[in-house]
């Protein structure tokens, strides 16, 4: 049995789907271009039940890629029941929705969710009127702590079971009217797709693109012939038809609010308060500021608190491994390959890493993330791009292939191939571990602080430009900025332990086998063959020792390979007797912006084809050369190092 | 006047929206209709967006959205009595 979870943006559906199936339950990405929602098998009162938590939608009118996913999932897969989750705080608007998901001719549960913040906000809703309104099941939930879901997949899997099919509300009698007409001249069964006719009509009314043109091949001359109608109810309300219907849903959407919910005397609290610190004209910008700093320097001290005394003692462990086999003994190479490889991970990787996907799981949760999109719009204008692409931009910080499928809440292509490209350029937190592991820890959090600030100013520089070529114009912000909120500290784990799952799994097995790969291409001495290809240009240009060329080379799998790696080749965890500041800062540089991983190629591609793919990796090693061949010159001019 | 000379805290009714399709249908599934009221909450400096309130929801609107919506003052709550 399948069941959708479907709501607006911010109403809680993740906080359901995890409730029920679990943050350890594996999640798949569907293949293909279709944006991330997530599917899981789950028992629930002894059923097998598959759980697919859409991606959030404000209504069935496509106004994003996001959103059209969800859409074309609705109408091709017939799901057994909808779960509509609905946010209590916007009772009136998130019914719109639910009218909408009436008209899918599938059972359909209501999830009142957020009950608790609805009450502080002097909202009391009656479910049973809601209930008797829609016609559909309504259950209070407080999702976050688990309250009413029980009751609520009993109810949902009731409705899946005895296929309860809600009857669709009526609209003005005029949209009815055309409705009838349309659902006439629409093809024969089988539809075009497995929905109710009367719901196609609608989305025939509401001009949309996707479902009028499949219709039009099916029934060539469609088109011409439902024109009048629309032509009809154009002239009769004087405005358009999509506006029409929209402006009826939202009328019918409010009377029932109206009558199944009542007002009381808000209580403003410590969340208005803060909201107005954090978005004033005049705190606003040095706030976003102050909290970025706090955040980078508790990501630096708990990183370096952790890192030293772990380093010491891999790097005994280290020094037994090599004296208990003989010198150039293929065992002993290979074994102190296995041991850099664990000790890379846990002692220079995670000491970062976990703090830093902890502090990123904060903005997150807390809805900091779209106050900077405010904050932040004008400056993206001058990029050519609107305050929207902050968010994919900020979630790169942490990972760039979420961060770039994230540019699916961008309206337009235009912005989507503009952001992707300078996604890019974010230094991730694999990234953040070499600018703290290296330039941070041996030449000082100053510097680290630097080269965050030289990369923003390059990624400024880079959207100017690429902005200038790119025909188009950015439409503009339009972004809903939700109530502030306290983490849980449930929810703060779980969501950086799933980030850090990722790591452990995927990213430190890669450096193990990377680590003991480049101990055999040690013994073989074949890492000599390779540094020395490689050598006019790590030499000559970058002015680097010639044994980084290999972990370059490993650092396209994964960054922070290349730090680890880095330690392996030069020898020593002691890097500063073995490399001056100028190399460190010019390996640092060009690590940070040349080709990004292949698991961010292989994101770019499936996201913007293959070309783009190609001249934006291109573009990252002509930058990250650029970038580095001036920073050395600037530092060695400056007699650093 | 549009909702980009509104002034700050102001209440004003939208009147019409113009601007495309995508623009249109965008701000009506954020709850934002001709006939609205709508308050100016904040304006960010330097020409930044706009932050209206609408039913309790709080949406930033650029000022090239802004600049699209067309808005009278809410005569209800200027103090003139209703007819």
């Amino acid at each position: 049995m399948r069941l959708v979870l479907a709501g607006q943006p911010n109403s809680g559906k993740s906080t359901i789907f995890n409730a029920v199936a679990g943050y350890r339950s594996a999640t798949a990405n569907f293949p293909g271009s279709s944006v991330a929602y997530t599917i899981s098998r789950t028992m629930i009162l002894g059923r097998e039940v598959q759980i697919v938590d859409l991606p959030g939608i404000y209504s069935l009118t496509t106004t994003d890629a996001a959103e059209n996913q969800a859409l074309s999932y609705l109408l091709d897969e017939e799901p057994e029941v909808i779960v509509n989750v609905v946010d209590a705080t916007r009772l009136g608007r998130s019914l719109e929705l639910t009218l909408q998901l009436l008209e899918l001719g599938r059972p359909v549960v209501v999830a009142l969710n957020m009950m608790d913040e609805a009450l502080r906000k002097g909202i009391e809703i009656d479910p049973e009127i809601l209930a008797a309104e829609l016609g559909v099941p309504v259950v209070p939930t407080v999702a976050r702590r688990g309250q009413g879901l029980k009751r609520l997949f009993r109810e949902a899997l009731r409705a899946a079971m005895t296929e309860s099919v809600p009857a669709p509300k009526r609209l003005d009698r005029e949209i009815e009217r055309a409705v009838e007409r349309i659902v006439e001249l629409l093809p024969p069964e089988p539809a075009v797709y497995p929905v109710p006719r009367r719901f196609l009509a609608l989305k025939v009314l509401e001009r949309d693109p996707g479902i009028t043109h499949a219709i039009e091949r099916v029934s060539p001359g469609f088109v011409e012939r439902v024109r009048p109608i629309l032509e009809a109810l154009e002239e009769a309300h004087g405005w358009n038809v999509p506006e029409v219907l929209s402006g009826h849903r939202h009328a019918v959407a409010h009377s029932i609010e109206d009558r199944a919910s009542t007002m009381h005397h808000a209580r403003l609290g410590w969340r208005e308060r803060v909201d107005r610190l954090l978005l004033h004209p005049l705190t606003g910008g040095p706030v976003m500021l102050a909290i970025l700093g706090v955040f980078f320097y508790t990501v630096f001290g708990a990183g370096k608190f952790v890192e030293e005394p772990l380093v010491a003692f891999f790097d005994q462990l280290s020094v037994a491994i090599l004296g208990a086999f003989p010198p150039g003994s293929f065992i002993g190479t290979v074994l102190n390959g296995l041991v850099l490889g664990v000790s890379g991970g846990i002692a220079i990787v995670l000491p970062y890493l976990l703090p830093f996907l902890l502090g990123l799981a904060i903005l997150e949760d807390t809805g900091y993330l779209p106050r900077m999109a405010y904050i932040l719009d004008n400056l993206m204008h001058r990029i050519g791009l609107h305050g929207k692409s902050v968010l994919p931009m900020v979630l790169g910080y942490g990972c760039t292939v979420p961060a770039i499928m994230a540019t699916r809440i961008l309206e337009s292509a235009r912005d989507r191939r503009l952001t992707s490209a300078l996604t890019v350029f974010v230094p991730c937190s694999a990234r953040s571990t070499i600018i703290y592991g290296l330039v941070a820890a041996y030449m000082g959090p100053w510097w680290a602080l630097g080269i965050y600030f030289l990369n923003i100013g390059v990624i400024v520089v880079l959207g100017t430009l690429l902005s200038r070529r790119m025909e188009g114009r950015s439409p503009g912000l339009i972004l809903e900025i939700p109530d502030l909120r306290l983490p849980s500290m449930k929810t703060m784990a779980a969501k950086t332990w799933l980030n850090l799952k990722e790591f452990i799994v995927i990213a430190w097995p890669l450096l193990i086998a990377s680590s003991v790969v480049l101990g055999i291409l040690e013994w073989a001495h074949a890492d000599h063959t390779i540094n020395a290809v490689l050598s006019p240009f790590t030499v000559f240009v970058l002015g680097l020792p010639a044994a980084v060329g290999v972990t370059l080379v490993f650092g396209v799998l994964r960054k922070e390979l290349s730090l680890v790696m880095l330690v392996q080749a030069m020898g020593t965890t002691a890097l500063a007797t073995v490399m001056t500041a100028v190399q460190m800062m010019t390996f640092t540089l060009f690590v940070l912006f040349y080709v990004p991983c292949v698991a961010t190629v292989a994101a770019l591609a499936r996201e913007l084809g293959w070309r783009d793919t190609a001249w934006i990796t291109g573009l990252t090693v002509v930058v990250a050369t650029v970038v580095a061949v001036v920073g050395r010159l600037a530092l060695t001019l400056a007699g650093i190092g | 006047m549009t909702l980009e000379d509104a002034g700050l805290r102001e209440r004003v009714v939208v009147e019409e929206i113009t601007g495309g399709r995508g623009v249109r249908m965008h701000l009506n599934t954020l709850g934002i209709h001709v006939g609205d009221t709508i308050r100016v909450v904040e304006r960010a400096p330097f020409r930044g967006p706009v932050l209206v309130e609408i039913n309790g929801s709080r949406v930033a609107l650029g000022r090239g959205i802004a600049r699209k919506v067309r808005v009278v003052p809410d005569a209800s709550c200027s103090g003139r009595p209703a007819e």
